[in-house]
């Protein structure tokens, strides 16, 4: 005969009040495995994604760099041709030159052998006020249209030339002085008839006036002059400017090159955009996933205690009919000589027995919810998923801490159970 | 084997005191069988109690077998009761759980002796429980049950038998089989203090002692 034998026999003799108390331990730890298991999956999914996010937010980005790359490696750089007297502070402040150059400068670059060259758009700018319009402030600029290239290389015309007689306006003017289309005006005393009206670009543009260069040129007193010299999406081998200043400046000493917002700045920044636009958007997804588990955790937080407690009193109250219940038998036990420390024994082992059959049903029921619930939300258990979900520090700390909490919850009494006097019981019978 | 000095023993309750035992002296000695009778709530159960190392004496002394086990820590008293005194109750007092092989080894659970199972079985086959060995307390006979009560004292060979009432809820023939057999353990050297109202038990005593308001008066 052995205490052990002794608690075997009560459990089964007292099966309900048995079953019970497993049910409780058994409840409690279903209810943290699975929680636990399905933050697990939750967490490993989340890597998992974060892994797949990165790798094809890289390769989108990879592959958005190169088509942009593929769609702007025939785009160039804009550079403006200046006289030598142009003062750049003044040209960056102005937005436009005010020194002047022979118009034959356009006709040099295009008979020149120069290949990188295209787009050549002579222009003559200069601000002034519009008399008949109550000195509107304009920006007054003469265009010729395109200069043909000895190497014909430049395809499609960038820009239309404005045909003598019309005049082109930016939004501004349309707005302020109510012109449109077709209407005719006159300009330092020469009639014109407003050929369109460019949209709003948000720049200077939007005051300008774009009439034929001759005819600027007559207006303001530089008869075969001009003051600038675009050539645009010019082909900058090895994204060298400097090669083209020098060729530049090889055929027109007189000039000086600058070089405008490129094409290939606007390629820069599109990429710097996408790269930023990819990082935000998975910095987004990861926050929010990260906001889920909180969520999740918060949740596990309050539960999983709560059903700690609730069970710990459950058992405790089992505990305690259970002495109760035994009164007698615990009075003729002591009456025997059994000692307080074994009569204490007695009802721990149940306490730890109970707490170890309700950890292991508990886990294997909780894991398999915890799994099912998982797989519910996405989480594949094929291939491995399951084993992944398996944690073994879980089955470790369930199977100590289970049996730990039936017996602090019965400590009590069975403290009770063992401080009995078996005098007073066996009086009372 | 037993000796008692000016036993004293008041309860202290909510309606006044209750003097339960006054003043007891009495002696007895090994092989002999005492019987304690008299009105309920004379004192008889607390001088069993008291004398079985259960209920601490207001005052006086017992001395059981030549040790007064108030004067042993509480865990030294449960061996000693455990080696020393058998116990014997009106209600059996049986572990509802265990079958009457297991009842006859509880008093095992104090004293951890190898000998015990072979001891029980002894028993069993002396008290004629030998074919209901395996049978839990709910499935015996009132008078069976009593015969594991019986037995499971004598498990660890006790010099003392204390029987409270043994016979009072067995019908005539299994008290005299209770009785025969505390006569018995007389005879073989053991101290039996039976209280009871029976008056069957007058002969098989060599002593009736008789008790009134927690004095032996005769």
């Amino acid at each position: 005969m052995s205490v052990w034998r002794l608690i075997r026999k009560e459990m089964g003799y007292r099966k309900l009040d048995f079953v019970l108390g497993v049910v409780a331990v058994l409840a409690a730890v279903a209810c943290l495995v699975a929680v636990m298991t399905l933050l697990r999956g939750h967490n490993l999914r989340l890597i998992e994604m974060n892994e797949t996010q990165v790798a094809e937010t890289s390769a989108m980005l990879d592959l958005a760099a190169d088509d942009y790359r593929k769609l702007m490696k025939e785009f160039g750089y804009n550079v403006v041709i200046l006289s030598k007297d142009e003062d750049l502070t003044q040209f960056y402040a102005d937005g436009f030159a005010t020194k002047y150059m022979p118009e034959e400068f356009v006709s040099r670059l295009a008979n020149s052998p120069i290949r990188s060259l295209q787009h050549l758009l002579p222009t003559l700018h200069r601000r002034v006020e519009w008399p008949e319009q109550d000195g509107c402030p304009i920006i007054l600029i003469g265009v010729r249209g395109e200069v043909p290239h000895l190497n014909d290389n430049k395809g499609e015309p960038m820009i239309e030339p404005v045909e003598p007689g019309a005049m082109q306006i930016g939004s501004a003017l349309h707005d302020k002085l109510g012109l449109s289309a077709g209407d005719e005006v006159v300009l330092m005393g020469k009639a014109f008839q407003i050929a369109s009206v460019h949209d709003e670009r948000g720049t200077s543009d939007d005051i300008g006036v774009w009439i034929h260069l001759k005819e600027a040129q007559e207006l303001l007193g530089r008869p075969d002059e001009v003051s600038a010299v675009f050539a645009l999406s010019c082909i900058c081998v090895g994204g060298i400017i400097q090669a083209v200043r020098d060729e530049i400046g090889a055929i027109l000493p007189e000039s000086q090159v600058v070089q405008r917002m490129s094409d290939a700045y606007i390629r820069y920044a599109t990429r710097s955009r996408l790269s930023d636009l990819a990082k935000e958007t998975k910095n987004k997804e990861a926050e929010y996933h990260a906001r889920q588990s909180r969520e999740r955790e918060g949740f596990a937080a309050w539960l999983i205690p709560l059903v700690i407690v609730v069970a710990t009193l459950w058992i405790g109250l089992l505990a305690l009919g259970n002495v109760r219940a035994r009164r007698t038998e615990i009075g003729i036990l002591r009456a025997l000589g059994m000692r307080s420390i074994q009569i204490l024994g007695v009802f721990l082992g149940k306490a730890l027995a109970l707490g170890l059959i309700g950890a292991v049903a508990g886990y294997l029921i909780g894991f398999g919810v915890g799994a099912a619930w998982a797989n519910l939300e996405g989480i594949p258990l094929a291939g491995g998923g399951l084993m992944k979900l398996f944690e073994p520090l879980l089955v470790v700390g369930v199977l100590a801490l289970a049996p730990l909490q039936a017996c602090v919850a019965s400590w009590i009494p069975a403290m009770m159970a063992a401080q009995q006097d078996p005098a007073t019981i066996l009086q009372e019978e | 084997m037993i000796h008692t000095e000016g036993l004293t023993k008041v309860y202290h309750g909510r309606k006044g005191h209750v003097e339960a035992l006054r003043d007891i002296t009495m002696q007895f000695q090994a092989g002999e069988f005492v019987a304690v009778e008299g009105p309920s709530g004379c004192g008889k159960t607390t001088l069993l109690l008291s004398i079985g190392g259960l209920l601490m004496p207001g005052a006086g002394s017992v001395r059981v077998d030549g040790q007064d086990p108030y004067t042993l820590s509480p865990e030294a008293r449960a061996r000693f009761r455990a080696a020393t005194i058998g116990f014997v109750f009106q209600q059996f007092h049986l572990v509802p759980f265990l079958d009457v092989m297991d009842n006859l080894l509880v008093p095992s659970l104090a004293l951890r002796d190898a000998a015990s199972r072979a001891r029980a079985q002894e028993l069993a086959k002396h008290f004629g429980l030998l074919d209901r060995a395996h049978h839990v307390p709910a499935e015996l006979s009132i008078g069976e049950r009593q015969r594991v009560a019986l037995a499971r004292a004598l498990l660890n060979r006790p010099k003392v038998l204390l029987a409270d009432e043994p016979t009072g809820n067995l019908d005539g023939a299994n008290a005299e089989t209770v009785l025969g057999y505390l006569a018995e353990f007389a005879e073989s050297g053991g101290a039996v203090l039976l209280v009871t109202h029976d008056p069957r038990a007058a002969g098989y005593a060599h002593r009736t002692l008789h008790m009134e308001k927690g004095r032996v008066v005769a």
